[in-house]
């Protein structure tokens, strides 16, 4: 059939969002108050119509094999899930976030009295429509496979989160984080762009398995990769580090995340960075065709990268006291664990004789994915809570002080927090500590030893602030000076968010399989031949005896 | 029953029975105290039919659970195992029943205390009994959650939540430190159990010793060894069942326990083993023997006596490394853990109930032995268990502590001389020490009968109260049970010690099959054939028992000495969030767009030389070997020139000047000059695009200006250095766009798009359009009039050769080809793009709305939005950043933030 309309068949998803999102802006603006307040219902349905079709889609293999870290199809479909997964908890506690805004209030109070409706007050057809095409773009992330594609689909992410965070909250806070996260958003969108370009001049395609294809012809003719391909990965790789929030592009993370509302925070934890990493492990395919020395370069850049956001992210998370703010630090400090794993990918995928296979810790990709979904409900529920407590000034909580004894006042919004902030630190039985046995043990896998203890020691200074914030809300005399509001959506999200990080770290096989089913390599053969450690007595010994410890 | 999931539903019994608890009215207090005691009653039955079935050997027991993250329910139910398992269920009924009386009928209290009792349980007897590495981690860390719940009892008590915090820091960072080395450890050596790795062996290579470290840094943090103690005594804030519970026969015992799962394993195999442990244990023992006797305050004293006593068992642990007469050292040892559980609990339990009754401050409880009510059994409890720390005569922890001095004496051919004798000074200083305070126990409490003018001082041994004043004082069986559960605790010290043969028959000989132990036993346990022979050891003690009664009576080592550790983690804590925290950081995190931006574009410099840094050389020999400007014009090469200096000359321009109008303008110059570029080079449909997009983003620009508030000047700072990275930003892009449009890729068949001999992208594009063609051979009427087949260019079809070179565009220009059929769908969608652009300024002019305030809370963006023209001054960032050249790293002057990074705060 026509490639064409291959790659088309495998698109359903984003193009039932897209269409959801088209009519949502559509029936935002309608006369009918009935219509107008429509949208949420159907981002849903076409969240659920997307989830229909990435369920349905066969996956076919890819056209190119032996191009990627991991076969696309595979991926794509495990990451379209989580999306949709997580999507549609976001959009349970972000439903209310149009209605709260004082401009849809006055319009729609306009229009009961009698008044005209004024559409250009109401921002909910634009809200869900933004959320739906952050969504698709995300998705598209995914399928990528050239990086024009990329360009676009990270874009496509990026943009509509600018409108969201301004429309989120009517403060001059949420404008001016807006503000920044536009402008830094741009400049990195064109760090990275002209790392595509380099990487285009370099190798003279967009085109994953033709980059693939050169710099495998180049690994094997014995040649140096050539440094502006080498230049162009690294501008592409600290490009796209902006959408994990990780150093050096990490500035505008706390103050974002402060300036928006919670629902629309949890958005950005975790839309952006699952797109991120995806573009990350696509990025980062095609060159690890050739061996680790000729890396040398692009897996330094991602270790300091790694460490210096593990290390800023929870050193400056313990320094805030703003709740919002520590949550925004540690999600740059995520974003360093996880790149810790996509260091372990790298790291397998160009060592030869390494198995990628994830039977024994050792597939960082299915690590990453696998934290990925932890992270994102993990972080989705605190935020959501946040959400729940405004302050007499009717503003968000903030503060430690703010969120004092909420595990007195509104006991399951207290639980829901308690265990999103545990299973954050990587606590049993919460899914994240799964997540970081396994993100840890791929490093170990590969050698990173020094790696791994650096990491550890930084989770073990990102236990102090979330400690506080269990302390605020449990061990703090409830404060009388906010207000606890919860709709039934918001609760309903934020507990199914809290009720998957417990199953999930209970009885995570499924997901533990499906993330590393995603992250098979591509070409099943190639594990076929990869040398397996044998199954007998004498060589229990150390299966990874030639892998020397590096840091 | 499958015996793995009776030993999950004995762990799982407690927690269940604390869940089940919650469920009960609030009021219902008998009710949930039995159901709090069916927890720990039924684990020991389920244990209780295991080994009836199974024996204490039984090995090892496993389902599948998450097989790709090592995870099984995997548990080895050995000798070791069993004894803790039931050690905790043991005590932990024994503490139930001590917290009902403890806490009164206090409803509150009890509904939260029993589950979280009974959570820390469960994972008490899971790390007890858990094989595999992960399933061990994740029971670990739920000590350390539930003991942090358990002493951040007081929650109305900062003090109290911060020394919860502190402890859970420090045990949660050991366990974190023991993730690391277990998974290590699981991944180097392919084990992922503990009896898996005790088949496999271990060598002693570097990467097992790494792992090691790290999995004994997370026992010796649970188990409070120097310079991890500090925790264990700031943990005294919690109530005393916790303390009886958790720092006497449990959670701080897991640390021991892991040492101990670990040294059949390792202790021979690793070199590092005696030489790392051997010399902690016996400082923490000496450390903590040494503050406990400067101490006052009950649980202050007992606290360092079981830093003290864990020091002695992990050193004990580490003599376990020799071999004495081709025997280990050591088999579990369970007695000395045993012992220190059957005074040290009783201990906590009796200091609580004095507390509870009377005050828990040494000075104040002088001839407590006398004044009536429980005073005198309590007294007489608390006395017995202290004779047991005091390890004399005649009690299990005697027949203990000979034990490790006859490990001590056992390893003296394996330590060097003057080592051995540090190391036997330090046992005899301990057990001085220990001596010690059960004299000034016994003389405070019964010999010193002067009246104190002593008022209940109630209150004040709570430490804030937990809200049970009122009814502390309740009738009834209740009250005796602050003292019970000890006595009955501590009445087994003596039927050991006394009854040595019963002991053996009914508790030792299961669980501890020594053949050393029972060659010795006829000599070891009879106090009186000991004391006809007596050696090293048995001397080790009649000193210990001779120089501490002089200590205890003598009036000197009181008080004197502070724990400095007791600042560290204040005081790291400080450092940290106060001083190094905000002067390291602070400067990074200001809020500032502009700062931010400096940051990007630093390391975005530093990228690029770094990157380049690793082969230079290599950069070099990418440069071609000469730039030619295949022109034959003059006149467009000159006029080219002036453009382009022209737009470096607004490039220059826009940092210096600072009016935002006049910014405006010089970039509308900008634009307009690359306009002229475009036209120069014969792409005018591209020059139309660009002309109109820059009308268009002129307009706007206007627009925003107008709405925007006026912006004071500002002064400028770090102007030299702004300049340098401006220079250098510039310098980076430049070399990158040149280099990257010359490079000379090596010929890669595998590439369509590169058969044909066309080496560069700009070489590329211009052999498939006409303007590089070669009209000799394609009449330029021919191309045009569309007689050549389209087809045959298609790219990637393989087929053409160098004569049949063709254009892949049908178009005139290099530009419009590129454009129209390279890129047809790119055009379009600009052009669209730029109809909407031109649609929204459109309406924007109709209609231009105001930015009031109506739905700003007044920020710094101000509140004098002037009309058009009112604009003066431009935030340097906000005008535009298409790839960050040297006008935009330079900007400044952006409105102070509202979300700026806020000052820290404890």
């Amino acid at each position: 059939m026509n490639p064409m309309l291959d790659k088309l068949s495998t698109l359903w998803p984003e193009m039932t969002l897209l269409a959801g999102a088209c009519v949502c802006m559509l029936a935002g603006l309608s006369g009918s108050a009935v219509v107008r307040r429509s949208p949420r219902w159907i981002a849903a349905v076409s969240l659920l119509l997307a989830g229909l079709c990435v369920a349905t889609s066969s996956v076919a293999e890819p056209r190119h094999t032996g191009a990627a870290l991991v076969g696309v199809a595979g991926l794509a479909v495990y990451v379209k899930m989580a999306i949709v997964a997580v999507g549609l908890l976001l959009l349970l506690i972000a439903s209310q976030v149009p209605d709260r805004l004082r401009q849809t209030q006055d319009a729609e109070a306009a229009t009961g009295r009698g008044g005209v409706f004024d559409p250009a007050g109401v921002m909910r057809g634009e809200f869900f429509a933004f959320f739906l095409l952050s969504l698709c773009g995300a998705m598209l992330c995914a399928g990528a496979e050239d990086l024009v594609w990329l360009f676009l689909a990270l874009e496509l992410t990026s943009l509509p989160t600018y409108v969201m965070v301004a429309t989120s909250r009517d403060r001059a806070g949420a404008q001016e984080s807006a503000v920044k996260y536009f402008f830094l958003g741009a400049m990195a969108a064109a760090v990275f762009l002209y790392g595509f370009a380099l990487i285009y001049g370099a190798t003279g395609s967009t085109q994953y398995d033709q980059i693939a294809a050169f710099v495998h012809a180049q690994s094997a003719s014995g040649q140096a990769l050539p440094p502006l391909f080498i230049v162009g990965l690294v501008l592409a790789v600290v490009g796209v580090s902006f959408k994990i929030a990780a150093v050096p592009m990490h500035f505008y993370a706390a103050d974002v995340y402060q300036g928006a509302a919670g629902p629309v925070t949890a958005f950005l934890a975790f839309v952006p960075k699952t797109a991120g990493f995806v573009s990350l492990i696509g990025l980062l395919g095609p060159a690890c065709q050739a061996n680790a020395e000729q890396l040398q370069p692009v897996i330094w850049l991602l270790w300091i990268m790694a460490v210096l956001s593990m290390t800023v992210g929870n050193t400056l998370g313990l320094l805030q006291h703003n709740v919002k703010r520590v949550l925004a630090y540690s999600s740059i400090a995520h974003s360093g664990y996880m790149l810790v794993g996509l260091i372990a990918a790298v790291a397998a995928a160009t060592t030869p004789g390494a198995v990628t296979a994830g039977e024994h810790l050792g597939n960082g990709v299915a690590a990453l994915l696998f934290y990925l979904v932890a992270y994102g409900l993990a972080t989705l529920g605190a935020f959501a809570v946040l959400g729940c407590v405004t302050t007499d000034q009717g503003d968000e909580a903030q503060t430690y002080d703010d969120i004092a004894g909420l595990g007195q006042r509104h006991p399951l919004l207290g639980v829901i927090m308690l265990i999103s902030v545990l299973s954050l630190v990587g606590l049993p039985p919460m899914v994240g500590f799964l997540g970081k046995i396994y993100l840890f043990g791929s490093a170990i896998q590969h050698g990173y030893i020094w790696l791994v203890i650096i990491a550890v020691l930084n989770s073990a200074i990102s236990a102090v602030y979330y400690l506080r914030i269990i302390g605020a809300c449990y061990f703090a005399k409830p404060n009388d000076q906010t207000q606890v509001a919860v709709s039934p959506a918001v609760q309903l999200g934020a507990l199914v968010a809290a009720v998957g990080a417990v199953m999930l770290g209970v009885a995570g096989g499924r997901l533990v399989d499906a993330a590393r089913d995603a992250a098979a390599p591509p070409d099943a053969a190639v594990v076929e031949t990869a040398p397996l450690p044998d199954g007998d007595a004498e060589s229990w010994s150390p299966q990874w005896a030639d892998t020397s410890v590096k840091w | 029953m499958n015996p793995t999931w009776q030993l999950t539903l004995a762990i799982l019994a407690p927690v269940f029975c604390g869940a089940a608890g919650m469920l009960l009215p609030r009021k219902e207090v008998g009710l949930r105290v039995g159901m709090s005691v069916l927890g720990p009653v039924l684990a020991m039955w389920l244990l209780g039919l295991f080994v009836r079935d199974h024996g204490f050997e039984a090995g090892v027991f496993s389902i599948a659970w998450m097989e790709s993250l090592q995870l099984n329910l995997q548990f080895n139910a050995d000798q070791l195992g069993l004894f803790f398992a039931f050690l905790v269920s043991g005590i932990g009924l024994l503490i139930v029943l001590y917290a009902r009386a403890y806490f009164g009928p206090d409803e509150a209290s009890l509904f939260r205390f029993y589950p979280s009792l009974l959570l820390f349980m469960t994972a008490m007897l899971g790390v007890a009994l858990a094989d595999n590495f992960v399933l061990l981690l994740l029971f670990w860390e739920m000590t350390s959650i539930s003991s942090f719940l358990l002493i951040g009892w007081e929650r109305d008590d900062p003090s109290s939540v911060k020394k919860a915090m502190q402890a859970f820091i420090v045990t949660g960072a050991g366990g974190l430190a023991m993730m690391a080395g277990l998974v290590l450890m699981g991944s180097h050596t392919a084990c992922w159990s503990f009896s898996e790795l005790a088949a496999a062996g271990v060598t002693g290579d570097a990467l097992t010793t790494v792992a090691f470290l790290l999995i004994f840094a997370g026992a010796a943090a649970k188990s409070a060894q120097v310079p991890l103690h500090f925790w264990l005594p700031g943990a005294m804030a919690a109530p005393t069942p916790v303390s009886a519970y958790l720092h006497s026969a449990t959670m701080v015992k897991a640390g021991v326990y892991l040492t101990g799962r670990m040294w059949p394993i390792m202790a021979a195999a690793l070199p590092i083993w005696p030489r790392l442990i051997i010399p902690l244990g016996a400082l923490t023992m000496v450390y903590g023997a040494f503050i406990a006797l400067q101490k006052t305050d009950l649980k202050q004293i007992f606290a360092y006596t079981t830093v003290s006593q864990l020091g002695l068992l992990m050193c004990m642990y580490g003599l376990s490394a020799f071999e004495y007469h081709h025997q280990p050292n050591l088999v579990w040892d369970v007695t000395q853990i045993l012992n220190h559980a059957l005074y040290k609990a009783p201990l906590f339990i009796l200091a609580g109930a004095i507390g509870h009754v009377a005050s828990r401050e040494l000075p104040e409880l002088k001839g407590f032995f006398w004044r009536g009510g429980q005073a005198m059994i309590m007294s007489l409890v608390l006395l017995l268990a202290a004779y047991g720390l005091a390890a004399g005569p005649g009690t299990l922890s005697f027949t203990a502590k000979e034990f490790f001095f006859y490990q001590i004496y056992h390893a003296k051919e394996a330590i060097p001389s003057p080592w051995f004798w540090v190391l036997v000074s330090a046992g005899v200083a301990t057990g001085m020490f220990n001596v010690a305070i059960f004299v000034r126990l016994f003389r405070t409490l019964v010999l010193d009968r002067e009246p104190s003018g002593h008022k209940h001082g109630h209150d004040h041994a709570h430490g804030g109260g937990h809200g049970h004043g009122d009814h502390g004082h309740e009738t009834g069986i209740w009250p005796a049970f602050l003292w019970i559960p000890g006595l009955i605790i501590v009445s087994f010290q003596f039927v050991g010690g006394l009854a040595p043969g019963l002991f053996d028959h009914w508790v030792l000989h299961h669980i501890e099959p020594s053949r050393f132990y029972e060659a010795h036993l006829p000599s070891l346990l009879d106090v009186a054939a000991h004391l006809a022979h007596p050696e090293l050891p048995l001397i080790m003690s009649g000193v210990a028992i001779a120089l501490g009664v002089t200590l205890g009576l003598a009036p000197v080592l009181r008080g004197v000495f502070k724990d400095p550790f007791d600042h560290a983690y204040p005081g790291f804590y400080t450092l940290v969030t106060k001083i190094v925290g905000p002067q390291a950081f602070g400067f990074v995190q200001r809020g500032h767009l502009g700062s931010y931006i400096t940051f990007v574009a630093v390391s975005m410099v530093g990228l690029f030389f770094w990157s380049f840094g690793f082969d230079l050389t290599a950069f070099a020999r990418q440069w071609p070997e000469g730039i030619v400007f295949e022109t034959d014009q003059f006149s467009e090469l000159t006029l080219g020139v002036l453009l382009t200096v022209l737009v470096c000359l607004t490039a220059v321009l826009l940092p210096i000047v600072t009016d935002r109008a006049s910014r405006v303008l010089v970039l509308g110059t900008c634009g307009f000059a690359v306009t002229a570029v475009y036209y120069l080079y014969r792409a005018p449909d591209l020059a139309l695009t660009q002309i109109s997009i820059e009308i268009v983003s002129l307009i706007l620009f206007l627009l925003v200006l107008s709405l925007i508030p006026r912006e004071a000047p500002k002064a400028r700072m770090w102007v030299a250095p702004r300049v340098v990275l401006s220079i250098l930003v510039g310098g980076v892009m430049f070399w990158l766009t040149l280099t990257s449009s010359l490079v000379v890729r090596p010929p890669n068949p595998s590439m369509a798009v590169n058969n044909g001999t066309a080496s560069t992208l700009g070489q590329y594009f211009m052999r498939n359009s006409h303007h590089g063609i070669d009209t000799e051979h394609f009449p330029r009427e021919q191309l045009t009039s569309g007689l050549v087949d389209r087809s045959q260019f298609h790219e990637g079809d393989g087929h053409h050769d160098e004569a049949s070179l063709h254009p892949g565009g049908g178009g005139d220009n290099i530009v419009n080809v590129i454009l129209v059929d390279f890129r047809g769908f790119d055009t379009m969608g600009e052009i669209t793009v730029l109809a909407l652009a031109a649609m929204g300024v459109w309406t924007l002019l109709r209609k231009v709305p105001r930015l009031d305030d109506e739905y700003c809370s007044p920020g710094e963006y101000g509140n004098d939005a002037g009309g058009f023209g009112d604009y003066a001054g431009e935030p340097g960032g906000l005008l535009r950043v298409d790839i960050p050249d040297p006008s935009n790293s330079s900007g400044d002057g952006h409105a102070q933030p509202a979300v700026a990074n806020r000052s820290p705060q404890s």
